[in-house]
């Protein structure tokens, strides 16, 4: 009898044991979680993506307000963040002419191009400025990587100006002058701000006996006025009338195209431009959250 | 609340009426058979102890009557005083089956028993009461990515039908009713840890366990 029970009692006990051994020891989930942004870079004349040096990227928190800003790698962007859903914007940080601004809201945060030294009202070429944005970024408190892409948009535009002054001898260079530039743009999604168009020059290069020009610009919009100032080597010059293009450039495709324009002299001398207009990027600079 | 862990629910209502017609026949063969019984008092076997397993629970058939894996059990009853029995019960399982999912239970309850007939064979009715505890932890596919785990108690009624195969060796069908109940730890799994999601409790009143057991019984007798 006595043994019976002992080994009922063994037998018991071991299933106590046994109990109490298989719930899971769980971790209160914190407020923070990883988020990873990636970035791709426009394609360039290779076809090839874009080298950058590095990106500039701003974090948003869901009331707007601006959670982190500052440099990050080419490729990604990798934090702990407080869980909120976040508005993300990115911008390489090797552009050329520019500088952003009003970073404190996230669809205003914009890039200026650089105004030419001395002349107000007047911009230089922008250059390599590739940007874009996305929203609805949500992270989670945990372990679980909120990833998301941003594919950024080159937000520079491209002017080409062949130039032949015909018979047009005896001067030592000649400028292109077109009113009606883009000052900035929102690096959300490459709108134009509201801001007022500026003006832009470029000094032509001699290639034989023609010459060329390029601008490189932001866009352009509302009345594009041109006009070419022909320098002599005695220090005077002498420009064409001012001719408005805009009607033209704005029946361009997004493809680009070119535009044939014959500049007058006010002394009934001619010069002929062809303007053309590059591809634009196409694309919203957004992306998608994985 | 293991019941709402998941798919693939027994029907319940079907089960309930298959194992009634069967515990009324073995019910009503066990008043036609003790008349014989009674007459073999003095020779027969007299068991002081049994081991048992559910073979229920290594069909993958749980008490809520949601099919999991396999859970390796074992019952040892011990009897006293012609109609007075214990049995203690474990049972035990830690362990995936594929995709994803996998299944904890660590369990042991007590459950004190009397015999119809009293005549210290211990065989063919008993009612009793019984207690349990124990806990558990469900991960129920999407690749393991969510569970749920906590610990459960249970107390109620039992009810059961013995059928003797020999002195020895024989099955043992039973029910238990009553209370249930059991915290719900919702969780995730984010490696390399697991979050706690909610915290809930799940309380069940009703059928709490099923059994259709083997046994061996060690006692002193006619072998």
């Amino acid at each position: 009898m006595k043994t019976n029970i002992f080994y009922t009692l063994i037998l018991i006990g071991l299933a106590a044991v046994a109990s109490s051994c298989t719930e899971r020891s769980l971790s209160e989930r914190p407020e923070d979680g990883p988020l990873k942004i990636s970035f791709t870079w426009p394609e360039n004349e290779e076809g090839a993506e874009s080298e950058v040096a590095g990106a500039s990227i701003w974090l948003y928190g869901s009331d707007g307000t601006l959670y982190f800003s500052g440099e990050t790698s080419s490729e990604s962007y990798e934090a702990r963040v407080p869980a909120d859903t976040y508005i993300a914007i990115v911008v390489n940080s090797d552009y050329i002419n520019a500088e952003c601004s009003n970073a404190a809201a996230s669809y205003t945060n914009r890039i200026n191009a650089d105004e030419e030294s001395g002349q107000e009202g007047y911009l230089t070429d922008v250059d390599k400025v590739f940007c874009g944005g996305i929203s609805g970024i949500t992270v989670n408190g945990g372990n679980k990587i909120t990833e998301a892409v941003i594919n950024t948009v080159n937000v520079v535009k491209y002017l080409h100006f062949d130039i032949d002054p015909a018979y047009i001898t005896g001067m030592s260079s000649i400028d292109i002058t077109m009113s009606g530039i883009v000052p900035a743009v929102y690096l959300y999604d490459g709108r134009y701000t509201d801001d007022p168009t500026a003006n832009m020059t470029v000094e032509a290069i001699p290639d034989g006996e023609e010459y060329y020009a390029d601008m490189s610009v932001f866009g352009y919009m509302g009345e594009n006025v041109i006009y070419a100032t022909i320098h002599y080597p005695d220090g005077s010059y002498e420009t064409t009338i001012p001719q408005d293009i805009s009607e033209e450039l704005g029946q361009l495709p997004d493809e680009g195209g070119e535009i044939d324009i014959t500049l007058s002299l006010y002394d009934g001398g001619e010069v002929s431009v062809t303007v053309t207009v590059g591809q634009w990027e196409k694309g919203s600079g957004s992306g998608t959250i994985v | 609340m293991l019941c709402r862990v998941c798919p693939g629910t027994y029907g319940i209502n079907y089960l309930m009426k298959k194992l009634l017609v069967l515990l009324t026949a073995l019910v009503l063969s066990a008043v036609s058979s003790h008349t014989i019984v009674a007459k073999e008092r003095d020779t027969e076997f007299r068991p002081f102890i049994a081991v048992k397993t559910n073979l229920v629970y290594w069909a993958t058939a749980l008490p809520d009557f949601n099919s999991y894996t396999f859970v390796p059990n074992l019952e040892a009853e011990y009897f006293f005083c012609d109609r007075w029995s214990v049995a203690g019960l474990g049972n035990y399982a830690k362990w995936g089956y594929g995709d994803g999912k996998f299944f904890g239970i660590s369990s042991w309850s007590l459950e004190p028993r009397w015999w119809i007939w009293g005549d210290g064979r211990f065989n063919w009715i008993y009612i009793g009461i019984y207690g349990q505890m124990g806990d558990y932890d469900v991960q129920n596919g999407d690749g393991g990515q969510f569970g749920f785990t906590g610990p459960f108690w249970s107390a109620g009624l039992s009810f059961g039908v013995t059928v003797p195969f020999s002195d020895r060796f024989g099955v043992e069908v039973g029910l238990r009713a009553g209370y249930r109940q059991s915290e719900v730890n919702g969780y995730s799994y984010e490696a390399p840890e697991y979050f706690r999601d909610y915290t809930e409790t799940d309380r069940h009143w009703g059928l709490t366990g099923l059994k259709v057991s083997f046994y061996y019984r060690f006692g002193k007798g006619s072998m």
